[in-house]
């Protein structure tokens, strides 16, 4: 027997160190499950007992997988677009988890834990039953139940919105429009790609100037833009020219990384103000590209004479020879000629642009409200105070509607908006109030010897409020006011309740789009879900480095209060 | 005409151009000067006042000035920049040929034009080597020239707008031919009378200007200091009137007059002859005293409505802010025979005193006599913006100087803001009042008047209200509007408590040892905070509909007990509810001796002296008053739930009609147990008329809401005052703790569950015959006996208890969401906590559980408590997510009412009023338990 025991503790030492040593796996266990409490088990048959143990859980495991299997196989529909290699691909998960959870379970009562650590091994083995309930549930949606067909045959709309995917997908040249004769309209996408190049080079500027190992930014900036190419490159349903996409994917990862580069060395090679002041025109810089993307998505008149003065004939007066193949229209003719009218957007970029108005109209609005707040002329803060507790008072959606059906009544008399641009003004209002709050919280924290330092130093009560309040504000209000910024984000879902064509509302609509797609509803949600939580991960995730960089955490201040 | 002209535009480019020269001492200041003057010629040269000498303006100047200015000053002001730090050989021959340089030269040349020609070379040389031009100077550079403009433009059109309403809603057409209308009659839809007019528009400007001068705390200051002064006044001519009678005339004269006799009579306090002060308030007296005259000259006067009423309450304000400004009205009205030599002798007091004068002067004459000044009245919001932008430079270059105190720079810097935003503001008062008056765009009008009438009426549309019906085409929007109150605060309460339950389990799972929960917990908070709200409403809402089963397959739980479907679940209920409550009242009331039983004499017995309301029943001493306290408790609890119809009692006729002045003593016993404890339970909130209407208004819904009010009011008191005797240790319990007494305890509690548990089963039998309601699935069948289709089987409506999908997917979307934010909170509250906390409790031998219990939770509560707060109030608003999963609450009710009835403005106040209310109370809840809880201090 002792052999048998010894022979198995070999086995044990063999697999691999740090995954199955023996010590770590009953540390595992211990956190897991708790302490041994069977009399019976002792330091010659605890092996043998554990392996027993896991023994049997392999095999009541392979017996579950085979049968999901085997139920899987049935429930795939070859003709719906599945195809049965997902069956595959699920029983190997069902096998992992089911393992685990049986282990925990078998483990626990074989070893009388529970009389002994009762706390533990039932928050151990609930948890693991929980885990496995939820992660077989989505597994199986994800693999054998959902039909993905819905969301890869609409990719396009649900970036861009209808017309620009009309645009892309009919124009001349594009991947469905071979023959001339089913062509028309002119592909101005352009316009987003270049809002796209923009943001991605500022992105990698920022993380240039942070100092870190490059590592740390090209290895995961590869990575997601990777697996974005490979999502746009998907040949399933796909309605346009992958081929071109790709390139220009490959050029945003170029801008990225060459400024990424350039800011990376500059960085490394100069003083810390000077990196400070780059950072700073970074800043405005970024501010200014939010200003470009919705300038160049519907141009003044002013950057279409500019184009047509260098050169360029506006696209539409000649679309007849375009769509005819005659002619291909240069980027110049384009800019020349008329944009996509705001009504006309559409998709994950309506939410990019309404969001970032929340934060970049919304910071400024929430500095002269916090201020205004603060101010001892009645002049300032009596309305400040009005606006930032009127808004508060109500909900988002309340002011969605205000912004649709009662803001063109006060605005329509000098300026005739459409309601993208209205969201984006309520955004940004809405955004200033809560901003105004934190910012307020920041400046009643800011050192009264700052303020007097200032002022010894003969500051203007402007200086000292612009130069030496707000800076002291922001940097302990930051993570805060980036947790806005994420609200904001998520808030943008809520457009599709006034009828704005966002992600969500695009997505959310797509089973009605086709037919064959008609009971497909949970699909897009899940996709939807998916993709606003990774960007607001993401952020989440800024604001965390933020607070650690600045050293709030040390101090106190930000979330980890 | 064209000499009158060029005088006009000679004053408007001089006086600014003078103040500027006059201020500016820096070179770099120079050169902005020069751009703001610029920009004003180039308004002159483009505005509305060119076209009588400058016929081709349109041919000078490109059109859309902004854009193309901007640029080209950049390209310009890039190429001098360039030329700067290129070091181009022969600076003055080149650097010349860029526009922007030469013209911004200009101005020091004007300047210094008497000290010669080579000191303009000089100072060409030293803006040469001194001025590090940088892009962001060239930014400002353009945004100083195109100021002037863009201010222009602004103000023409927002006070051209204001000007147009102001006199459509001025004209007066009364019908006087009677052709083709009633004499009489008022033929403007538009109208209003001009002496309302002066209350809205004047007392808009009066407060501002108020708001800008600051001054209320001296007023209310003064205020006091004129009462006493008044009462000093009042009680010493009586004294004098006494005295009078008493001594002989000689005396007399001097005492007639009381603000002279004060000092001379010695009466205590300081009242002097100028002891009133007005020194400190009388810009505001000014304010309100020229309010008042308005008031009362402008209806008289008879004002034209197309110029003088317009300039009147747009130039009123425009001069009200040059007076801020100029901020001398306190020395103006101390002027004596005294002092007038000080404002005379053309000192800069003597001057801003002169330039207020005219300022008042100009705009009582203008307003008197405008139509004899063509040019002015031609065009009001022009004139207007003219001696705006005059004023607005001048002071813009002063207060950028920074010379007087701080106090007096703020004041101007928010009198500055006042007269740059005052278009703006007048103009969006003036378009909301328009829109609520104008009778001419009857949908606009029905749209932002704000009334309520329309509230009376049925409602159209179909809610799923619960514990109350409110049938459409029946019951008024007011009815519709609680229910839907109703539906939110449910949604609300039970996701609170939910969310705070699964939030603190989450929360303290995050720092358990087993690292499996932990990281499920982080994976969990991870997922659910970063998960937008509208999505997983969506997401829920969907997944319940696909996952549940369907209706016609029965699927049940415990033999029928529970029947799930994705239409709802219905659970078995107690039939009688009544006998329920009488169950409940019972074992309060049992409680409550028990813990009379078990109270011991307090350590300290304190008492108020006499009565008191924090403590009303101190009187009956320490073992009475907690027993009493608890009784009144349930007492106020059970006045509640039962139907005390206390507005019915107050205000109902013998012949049920309601009014409020008739007390009819004879119903209050009739009324008040009613039949069905359900139906009293929320009856007094929404109940019925006695004569059977259901359509209500509010006022009729107020009066009904008396009662329960009162009875909420009760039982917060009631609660305070438990509070209260607990708070002063009055509430001293020993529990017996031994064997046999725990086992009595045991017996008597099993016992009375018991037959509390029979007395509902009873109460039910008695009353509908069963004991319990149990969810009666049915079937239809059709009339040839044959079943209906599947589609129409269902529930019994009135058996069981249901919950709606819709009600369940709100539920758990708010509470998996904010249960996520909750838990964070928990964890960084219990991180905090010193760490010696936990060991202290392991030491004293604490198990886990109470660990947490007794010694973490209670610690971690303090600062936890104003987050969750936070949270609690983000859950109501986030409530009105509910149209997401079609669940009427308050947000879906008033949006379809919004579309029924098109009256946007008043339901959105109506919407803004609630959801401001709810959160009030929730924080008044939370910051009454924070105080509670911080009571103690550690």
């Amino acid at each position: 027997m002792s052999k048998f025991a010894n022979l198995l503790d070999s086995v044990w030492a063999a697999l691999p160190t740090g995954l199955t040593t023996q010590s770590g796996m009953q540390e595992l266990e211990e956190s897991v499950i708790g302490k041994n409490g069977n009399p019976w088990i002792n330091e010659q048959n605890k092996s043998m007992v554990s392996s027993f143990i896991v023994g049997l859980s392999i095999t009541m495991a392979t017996v579950f997988a085979m049968e999901s299997w085997r139920e899987a196989r049935m429930e795939l529909n070859p003709i719906m677009g599945q195809s049965m290699g997902d069956a595959d691909l699920l029983a190997p998960m069902y096998f992992l988890l089911a393992t685990f959870t049986y282990w925990v379970t078998i483990s626990s009562i074989v070893k009388l834990t529970w009389i002994k650590s009762t706390t533990t091994a039932v928050l151990g083995i609930s948890t693991a039953w929980v885990i496995f309930l939820v992660s077989t549930f989505l597994i199986h949606f994800v693999l054998i139940e959902a039909n993905w067909v819905v969301v890869w045959a609409n990719r396009d709309l649900i970036m861009m919105g209808q017309l620009m995917k009309e645009q892309m997908t009919q124009s001349p040249g594009s991947h469905v429009c071979i023959d001339m004769t089913e062509c028309y309209g002119i592909n101005q996408n352009f316009r987003l790609w270049w809002s796209l190049y923009l943001t991605f080079g500022i992105l990698g500027a920022a993380y240039g100037t942070n100092g870190e190992h490059p590592r740390k930014f090209v290895v995961p900036l590869l990575a997601i833009m990777a697996v974005v190419t490979l999502i746009a490159h998907n040949p399933t349903e796909i309605s346009y020219n992958a081929d071109t996409v790709v390139i220009k994917l490959a050029i945003t990862t170029t801008c990225a990384l060459a400024s990424y580069s350039l800011m990376y060395w500059y960085a490394t090679n100069n003083e810390e103000y000077k990196v400070n002041r780059l950072k700073s025109y970074l800043g405005a810089f970024a501010v200014g590209t939010f200003f470009f993307a919705l300038m160049i998505m519907d141009p003044p008149q002013l950057v279409k004479s500019g184009a047509e003065a260098l050169g360029g004939a506006p696209a539409q007066s000649f679309s007849e020879e375009i769509i005819a193949g005659e002619r291909i229209p240069s980027t110049l003719d384009k800019l020349a000629g008329n944009g996509i009218k705001a009504s006309q957007w559409g998709g994950l970029f309506v939410n990019l642009i309404i969001a970032t108005a929340g934060c970049v109209l919304g910071f400024g609005i929430g500095i002269f409200l916090a201020f205004g707040r603060q101010s001892d002329q009645l002049f300032f803060s009596v309305p400040s105070i009005a606006v930032i507790e009127l808004v508060r008072s109500g909900p988002l959606i309340c002011w969605l509607y205000f912004a649709v059906f009662m803001m063109p009544d006060l605005m329509d008399p000098f300026y005739d908006a459409e309601d993208i641009i209205r969201m984006l003004l309520m955004f940004g209002v809405f955004g200033g109030c809560y901003i105004a709050e934190v910012l307020r919280g920041g400046l009643q924290a800011v050192d009264s010897g700052q303020k007097e330092a200032a002022i010894a130093l003969g500051l203007s009560p402007m200086q000292t409020k612009l130069q030496v309040e707000l800076p002291n504000a922001i940097r302990t209000t930051l993570p805060s006011i980036i947790s806005v910024f994420i609200g904001l984000w998520k808030d943008t879902t809520l457009l599709f309740i006034v009828n704005i064509l966002d992600f969500f509302k695009l997505a959310k609509d797509l089973p009605n789009s086709d037919l064959r797609f008609l009971g497909d509803f949970l699909e897009p949600l899940y996709v939807s879900a998916v993709v606003f939580w990774v960007f607001a991960f993401y952020l989440s995730r800024v604001s965390m480095k933020v607070e650690k960089n600045l050293g709030l955490v040390r101090e106190g201040g930000g979330e980890a209060t | 005409m064209i000499l009158s002209n060029i005088l006009i535009y000679a004053a408007f480019l001089a006086l600014p151009g003078i103040v500027l020269v006059r201020f500016s001492s820096k070179p770099e200041q120079r050169v902005s000067n020069a751009a703001v003057l610029l920009g004003l010629l180039y308004v002159i040269l483009e505005g509305p006042y060119v076209d009588n000498i400058l016929p081709p303006y349109v041919d000078i100047l490109p059109p859309l000035p902004f854009f193309t200015l901007f640029a080209s000053l950049l390209v310009i002001g890039i190429y001098t920049w360039k030329l700067d730090r290129g070091g181009v050989p022969n600076p003055i021959d080149v650097a010349e040929i860029g526009l922007l340089r030469g013209v911004f030269n200009l101005i020091p040349g004007i300047e210094l034009r008497g000290s010669g020609t080579v000191r303009w070379f000089r100072i060409e040389r030293r803006l040469h080597i001194e001025n590090d031009w940088r892009i962001r100077d060239l930014f400002s550079l353009g945004l100083l020239f195109s100021l002037p403009t863009l201010y222009w433009r602004y103000s023409t059109k927002f006070l051209g707008m204001s000007t147009e309403y102001l006199s459509k809603m001025a004209t007066d057409i009364t019908c006087k031919t009677g052709v083709g209308c009633v004499v009489g009659a008022q033929q403007n839809l538009a109208y209003y009378p001009v002496d309302k007019m002066v209350i809205f528009f004047g007392g808009f400007t009066l407060l501002f200007f108020l708001l800008v001068q600051n001054e209320f705390s001296q007023l209310t200051q003064w205020i006091q200091k004129g009462f006493r002064f008044l009462r000093e006044t009042f009680r010493n001519l009586f004294k004098s009137v006494n005295v009078d009678d008493e001594s002989t005339g000689n005396e007399t004269r001097d005492r007639i007059d009381p603000v002279t006799e004060v000092k001379v009579e010695g009466v205590h306090g300081t009242v002097t002859s100028d002891g009133l002060g007005f020194y400190g308030v009388s810009t505001t007296l000014f304010a309100i005293s020229v309010f008042i005259l308005c008031y009362v000259l402008v209806p008289i006067l008879d004002l034209t409505p197309s110029s003088q009423i317009p300039l009147l309450f747009l130039g009123v304000g425009v001069a009200s802010g040059i007076l801020l400004l100029q901020n001398n009205l306190n020395d103006l009205l101390s002027i004596r025979r005294d002092n007038i030599h000080r404002f005379v002798d053309g000192s800069p007091r003597s001057i801003s005193a002169g330039i207020s004068l005219l300022t008042i002067v100009a705009s009582v004459v203008l307003v008197l006599n405008v139509s004899i000044i063509p040019l002015i009245a031609r065009d009001i919001p022009a004139f207007l913006t003219l001696i705006t932008l005059i004023v607005l430079t001048i002071w813009s270059f002063i207060l950028s100087e920074e010379r007087s105190k701080p106090s007096v720079q703020s004041h101007r810097t928010a009198a500055f803001v006042f007269l740059l935003m005052f278009p703006f503001m007048m103009y969006l008062f003036m378009r909301v009042f328009f829109l609520q008056n104008d009778g001419t765009n009857p949908v606009m009008l029905n749209r932002w008047s704000v009334a309520f009438e329309f509230m009376d009426e049925t409602n159209k549309f179909k809610i799923n209200p619960w514990p109350l019906d409110a049938e459409p085409n029946i019951d008024s929007k007011w009815i519709f509007l609680k229910a839907a109150i109703i539906n939110s605060v449910r949604v609300t309460f039970v996701s609170i408590i939910l969310c705070t339950i699964l939030g603190i389990i989450v929360g303290v799972a995050r720092l358990s040892g087993n690292k499996l929960t932990s990281w499920a917990a982080t994976a969990y908070v991870e997922i659910f905070r970063n998960l937008p709200l509208a999505v997983l409403l969506f997401l829920l809402a969907t997944q319940i509909g696909l996952q549940f089963p369907m209706m016609p397959e029965e699927k049940n739980l415990l033999g029928g007990a529970i029947y799930y479907s994705n239409k709802g679940i219905w659970f078995t209920t107690v039939a009688s509810y009544g006998a329920l409550a009488i169950s409940i009242f019972g074992l309060a009331l049992l409680r409550a001796l028990f813990r009379h039983n078990d109270r011991t004499e307090p350590r300290v017995v304190s008492a108020p002296s006499g009565f008191s309301l924090r403590r009303p029943f101190a009187s009956l001493g320490w073992r009475l008053e907690p027993l009493a306290a608890d009784l009144f408790v349930v007492i106020s609890l059970v006045l509640l739930v039962i139907r005390v119809q206390i507005g019915d009692a107050l205000f109902q006729t013998p012949n049920g009609y309601w009014s409020p002045q008739a007390l009819h003593v004879g119903s209050i016993g009739g009324v008040i147990i009613s039949e069905s404890m359900l139906e009293g339970l929320f009856s007094p909130f929404l109940g019925a008329l006695p004569d059977g209407t259901n359509v209500q208004s509010l006022g009729k819904n107020a009066r009904i809401a008396i009662g329960p009010l009162l009875c909420v009011a009760l039982v917060v008191y009631s609660l305070l005052v438990t509070t209260n005797v607990d708070d002063d240790g009055m509430n001293a319990l020993e529990i017996d703790d031994s064997e046999e007494g725990i086992r009595r305890r045991f017996t008597l509690w099993t016992v009375a569950f018991a037959f509390a548990l029979g007395l509902t089963l009873a109460g039910g039998i008695y009353e509908v015959g069963e004991a319990l309601s149990m969810p009666q699935y049915t079937k239809d069948v059709n009339e040839d006996g044959i079943l209906d289709q599947p589609g129409s089987w269902g529930i019994e409506d009135g058996t069981g208890f249901e919950i709606t999908p819709f009600f369940l997917a709100m539920v758990m979307g708010l509470t998996l969401f904010t249960a996520s934010v909750v838990a964070e909170i928990v964890r960084g509250s219990i991180q905090s906590l010193p760490r010696g906390q936990v060991e202290a409790a392991i030491s004293l031998s604490l198990n886990p559980y109470q660990r947490l219990r007794l010694v973490i939770l209670p610690q971690a509560l303090r600062s936890m408590i104003p987050l969750m707060n936070n949270q609690f109030m983000n859950v109501w608003k986030n409530s009105s997510l509910a149209i997401v999963v079609a669940y009427t609450d308050i947000f879906y009710v008033i949006l379809v009412m919004m579309n029924n009835v098109g009256k946007l403005i008043p339901l959105f106040l109506l919407l803004l009023v609630t959801y401001q209310i709810g959160s009030l109370i929730i924080s008044t809840i939370m910051n009454w338990y924070n105080s509670r809880i911080t009571s103690v201090k550690i």
